[in-house]
């Protein structure tokens, strides 16, 4: 559904972001994006939503070129739901989810009941509809970053980019929207999630794209993908991939350094690794 | 918890917030059109209300021609208190309007339509015509073109610098306008204190008494065009207000949409200064108080600001012609109304901004 | 030849030839100043003579001494006197002479001048150069001698108009006056001479340059002599470069902080209303010396008679006129507090906005003015003001002023006549008129004339009378 061909990016000449990135995501798939810090996540996000231009290279959806689209047909295909941020205003949930009907407004449109049903509908997939009153300032971040996916959600595009959803979220509300964006996924929406949790890629990825330095490193399936040398490559860091019983994947963790380098706090002994699955619900 | 009066209100009284929301923002909405028949009524010439209705009625069903004899009732009302409430009404929703707009885009509470130099700017074209000792009329045009000059100087300077666009932009404004302060302050400086210089301060202070017939057709169309706009793009502003990379993603373009809003902004307060001076306050007090009567989402703010900015500015203007026989200046009122305001305002709204 | 003719001859001429010195010393005889003075002041006066006499060695006095009671007798070869006790008509009449004013050369000693033919036209010897001396000693020269003999004190130490004690040392030689209205005050008290550099409030147009230039020959110099001056701003180092002994500021003048440190003695002056103004006269007239002094005393006096006369002959009309006294522009009016408002009212009218709070110019608004519907507007000469901008406008129509076409503007001859200086007396008398047309005893001419020749020493002209007396 989503190709992007061998994009460069560079916000100071001779400093390039991104340096020839090439990928693509089919429908009903989320994709996670991982990379250390710099590595150009973020600046590769808006430029998939359009958003950004790349200096070269292309992006295609569904066939057509995200940057020779008009701004508002864009909008209708992908949309781009920002890392927190602050509000000025204290707009309601409800006035918050139904900005994300702005692509289809007519030129000096306003919402019409049409509007504000999709947008209803949008806040209770994401649970909070007991909160569509609410001043968005005064919700808790779990909340907000829920309120924000209803956003895009209302935008009803075909794929959506979400930034770092989770950066800020206890273990509950990040399994809150992961959970929410895999069931949506099922059913309709792609999705591309940035993340700095390899963990979460495991638990929810269908497919982990990789980057390093701008470049990207890897691509495909989290069993693939995931490995300690991969890892090793991407963050410039020692890790430890704990597998279940069956062989299947199950966390990442760092490598402590202590002296002798070797084995740290990895955990192999299986019970122990009963013991964590308590400590967080649902792992 | 508490994020609008009607919130407040709703629970002291029986009826839903949404009920108790609809009703205030309908109060507001039509709050000018009885402020005004009652202010047409007040006057240091005593005149009683069933005449200032005939005289009304007079105006708009068989105008006298300009050859027949000099009715003075007739002339009180319809020459001197009417073209006066229209202008106040027109002037405080053009500046209360362009305050919200900016805000919006500024994303930004504190700032009024004077952040790009507007205001700054119209004040230092009137000084040089009346240094000049040029006409009235020039002295409207000059202050017109100035203003619209500072704006396009600001925006035009910024453009140079694309990092932070809007942080540029706020900083070219304050600039532009304080270099246009200073030229008029050198205007001052060298003008005659017989002459020229009572003449410009008094300018300088906003007053209405001046104000004919002939100011309206021009501060009305301007106005309209520019009252129009905002209501059209009373949606959009909505979504500018989220920041340029949100309203992108939403698929508006905020680059153009700004410079839009500006240029219709810059027009609406141009006119506006330049018939009634400088006026502080309205551009920032209004919209706050709005805000807090009706809440923060545009469809019913940029309405809402318009009908507040003029009451406010009728009631203040009221009380500058009749409160005493010589007229006191607009600034004297709208600090002493407008601060006290602005203090209530923030502690209703304590928990409105972040 | 015989001899007999030869003698004749020799002898005629040596008659002529003694002649001649005789007729030269006969004219030399006219040239000398004749002076009587009382006898208890011989000592003062012969130092002036004396010193006058240093100056310009051509002058010849012949003094004649005598006690009080036998001064006033035979006066008519005399051109000068001097007595204590001088009074106001001599006992001495010409068919066609002068008989000047009386100067105070000292508190209680008084000169003045006579002269038996020079009626109309300029003064001949020796009255031309008795009145030279007369002057010289009440200026700074005469003075100085008065205070070595300790007769007039070293300095002198007034109240000014803000409370400030202030020490003038005497005599005061170069005066310079930073406010426009206090420059005027100079003139009544005979200091004009003293004056070297000064600000004239209001003087514009070229005509009133060129009035001016008439009344004050050495205007011009005096008005440039200092780049800056005012209540804003002055340039301090110029002023010093003058090296002035007397300082004239308004009260709120933003420089005089720094001033202080010139050590000049500083006078300040607001005089807003005609005390202030008879005040201020009388404190620069105390600052320059006792003829200064007395002259201040003679404005004041005068000051009354013409307000005084004014005030009884409206006394009795029951229906006052009333005035609105509009500002630069048709909707800015005098408020209570103003000069203009007490001028209004010494005029025997009554300010419209006399009750209007606030100070300074004040705005109004159309229906406020037909609230008051004034029966006259006087429209000042400054600023933007014109008659037009009332009769061009319909809006003013309806207001009595217009209809009556009793829209005046204050006429000017030099500076505004609206001020709180000296020259507002005529316009106080031009604005009795302008209200009571031809129901007051007030010749606007004959006092003009008298106004000007006492407080000016100018004899007015034609044409600068009907500027004023229109």
């Amino acid at each position: 559904m989503l190709e992007a061909k061998d994009l460069h990016y560079a916000y100071v000449v001779d400093q390039p972001v991104l340096q020839g990135v090439s990928l693509g995501v089919p429908s009903n798939t989320v994709v996670y994006l991982l990379g250390h810090n710099g590595c150009g996540k973020t600046t590769l996000l808006e430029i998939l939503g359009g958003v950004r231009a790349p200096q070269r290279g292309e992006v295609y959806l569904d066939g057509a070129n995200v940057h020779t689209l008009p701004a508002h047909l864009r909008a209708r295909r992908v949309g781009l739901v920002p890392q927190l941020h602050t509000p000025v205003f204290s707009y309601t949930v409800r006035e918050l989810v139904l900005m994300g009907r702005t692509p289809y407004l007519k030129l000096l449109g306003t919402p019409g009941r049409a509007d504000y049903e999709i947008a209803d509908e949008a806040i209770e997939q994401v649970g909070l509809g007991h909160l569509r009153h609410r001043a968005y300032t005064e919700l808790s971040g779990g909340e907000r970053q829920l309120a924000m996916i209803a956003r895009g959600l209302a935008q009803q595009t075909d794929l959506l980019l979400l930034d770092e959803p989770t950066a800020h979220l206890d273990p509950r509300n990040q399994r809150l929207v992961l959970e929410t964006v895999v069931a949506l996924a099922e059913r309709s929406v792609s999705f591309v999630i940035s993340s700095h949790n390899p963990n979460s890629a495991l638990l929810y990825a269908h497919q982990v794209i990789v980057m390093k330095a701008g470049c990207k490193v890897a691509d495909g399936p989290p069993s693939e993908v995931l490995t300690e040398n991969t890892l090793l490559e991407a963050y410039d860091m020692p890790v430890e991939v704990i597998y279940s019983a069956s062989g299947q994947a199950r966390a990442v963790v760092p490598r402590r350094s202590n002296g002798n380098g070797a084995s740290g706090t990895s955990i192999s002994d299986p019970s122990e690794f009963a013991s964590i699955s308590e400590a967080y619900p649902g792992a | 918890m508490i994020r609008t009066l009607g919130q407040r209100m709703a629970l002291r009284l029986p009826f839903s917030v949404q009920q108790r929301q609809r009703v205030i923002y309908w109060l507001v909405l039509l709050a000018p059109l009885p402020l005004a028949l009652y202010a047409i009524g007040l006057g240091r010439y005593a005149i009683a209300p069933g005449e200032v209705l005939d005289a009304l009625v007079r105006f708009v069903v068989d105008p006298p021609d300009a050859a027949a004899a000099p009715d003075l009732v007739y002339n009180v009302v319809t020459r001197i208190r009417l073209p006066r409430i229209t202008a106040s009404l027109l002037i405080g929703a053009n500046l209360a309007v362009t305050g919200v707009a900016f805000q919006g885009i500024f994303r930004n509470p504190l700032v009024d339509s004077n952040i790009l130099g507007v205001t700054s700017g119209a004040g230092f074209g009137a000084a040089l015509m009346l240094l000049l000792s040029a006409g009235a009329g020039m002295v409207q045009l000059s202050a017109f073109g100035f203003g619209l000059l500072a704006v396009f100087l600001a925006y035009g300077v910024s453009r140079m610098y694309y990092s932070a666009p809007l942080l540029v932009l706020t900083l070219v404004g304050i600039l532009i306008g304080s270099f246009f302060g200073s030229l008029t302050s050198v205007l001052k400086y060298v003008a005659d204190p017989l002459d020229s210089l009572p003449a410009i301060t008094y300018w300088l202070m906003g007053s209405l008494t001046d104000v004919t017939m002939a100011d309206i057709p021009m501060l009305m169309t301007i106005s309209a065009v520019g009252m129009v706009f905002m209501w059209a793009v009373r949606w959009r502003l909505n979504v500018l207000s989220l920041g340029d990379h949100e309203a992108q993603a939403l698929g508006l373009n905020p680059a153009r949409l700004k410079l839009m809003i500006i240029l219709f902004s810059t027009l609406m307060t141009s006119v506006a200064v330049s018939v009634g001076g400088v006026i502080g306050w309205v551009g920032l007090v209004i919209p706050h108080a709005a805000r807090t009567l009706v809440g923060p989402d545009h469809q019913r703010l940029i309405p809402a600001t318009m009908a507040l900015g003029a009451s406010f500015l009728l009631v203040i203007d009221t009380l500058a012609r009749t409160l005493w026989s010589t007229e006191v200046p607009l600034g004297v009122f709208t600090g002493l109304v407008g601060v006290p305001l602005l203090l209530a305002i923030l502690r209703i709204n304590k928990t409105g901004w972040k | 030849m015989t001899k007999k003719t030869l003698l004749t001859l020799l002898l005629t001429i040596a008659l002529f030839g003694a002649a001649l010195p005789a007729g030269s010393m006969a004219q030399a005889q006219d040239a000398t100043v004749s002076v009587l003075a009382d006898d208890t002041a011989q000592e003062v006066v012969d130092a002036w003579i004396a010193a006058y006499g240093e100056q310009n060695p051509d002058v010849a006095f012949d003094v004649t001494y005598a006690p009080a009671d036998a001064l006033l007798g035979d006066l008519s070869a005399v051109q000068l006197v001097i007595t204590r006790d001088m009074p106001e008509d001599l006992p001495i009449e010409f068919e066609c002479g002068t008989i000047g004013p009386i100067r105070m050369l000292l508190p209680d000693l008084a000169g003045r001048f006579l002269s038996s033919v020079d009626c109309d036209g300029p003064l001949t010897e020796p009255a031309a150069s008795a009145a030279a001396f007369l002057e010289w000693m009440t200026r700074p020269d005469g003075q100085q001698v008065a205070i070595d003999l300790g007769l007039l004190p070293s300095e002198v130490t007034v109240t000014d108009q803000i409370g400030d004690t202030v020490t003038i040392p005497q005599p005061v030689r170069r005066i310079i006056s930073a406010y426009g209205v206090s420059t005027f005050f100079v003139y009544p008290v005979g200091g004009e001479d003293r004056l070297v550099a000064g600000t004239f409030l209001g003087i514009r147009s070229d005509e009133a340059y060129e009035a001016m230039t008439r009344i004050h020959p050495g205007f011009p110099e005096v008005e440039s002599a200092v780049s800056t001056l005012g209540q804003g701003e002055s340039n301090l180092e110029e002023i010093a470069a003058m090296h002035p002994d007397l300082l004239l500021v308004s009260r709120d003048s933003d420089w005089l902080s720094a001033a202080d440190e010139l050590g000049i003695p500083i006078l300040h002056f607001e005089g807003e209303t005609p005390e202030g103004l008879k005040d201020a006269v009388a404190l620069l007239g105390a600052a320059l010396g006792p003829d200064a002094a007395y002259r201040a005393v003679q404005f004041a006096e005068f000051y009354d008679e013409v307000l005084g006369s004014i005030r009884e002959q409206t006394a009795t009309i029951e229906d006052r006129t009333t005035v609105y006294f509009s500002g630069t522009n048709p909707l800015r009016v005098a408020s209570g507090g103003m000069y203009q408002t007490a001028m209004v009212e010494a005029a025997g009218g009554v300010s419209v906005s006399k009750d209007s709070p606030g100070a300074g110019w004040q705005d109004v608004n159309l229906e406020q003015v037909y609230n008051w519907n004034p029966e006259v507007i006087f429209v000042p000469t400054y600023g933007r003001a014109t008659v037009e901008a009332f009769t061009d406008d319909p809006q003013w129509a309806p207001v009595q002023a217009l209809t009556n076409g009793r829209v005046i503007q204050l006429p000017q001859l030099t500076g505004p006549l609206d001020t709180p200086a000296p020259d507002s007396l005529i316009g106080i008398i031009w604005m009795a008129n302008q209200l009571y047309p031809g129901q007051l005893d007030l010749d606007c001419e004959a006092l003009t004339t008298e106004y000007y020749a006492r407080f000016y020493e100018y004899n007015i002209i034609p044409e600068e009378m009907s500027l004023l007396c229109s």
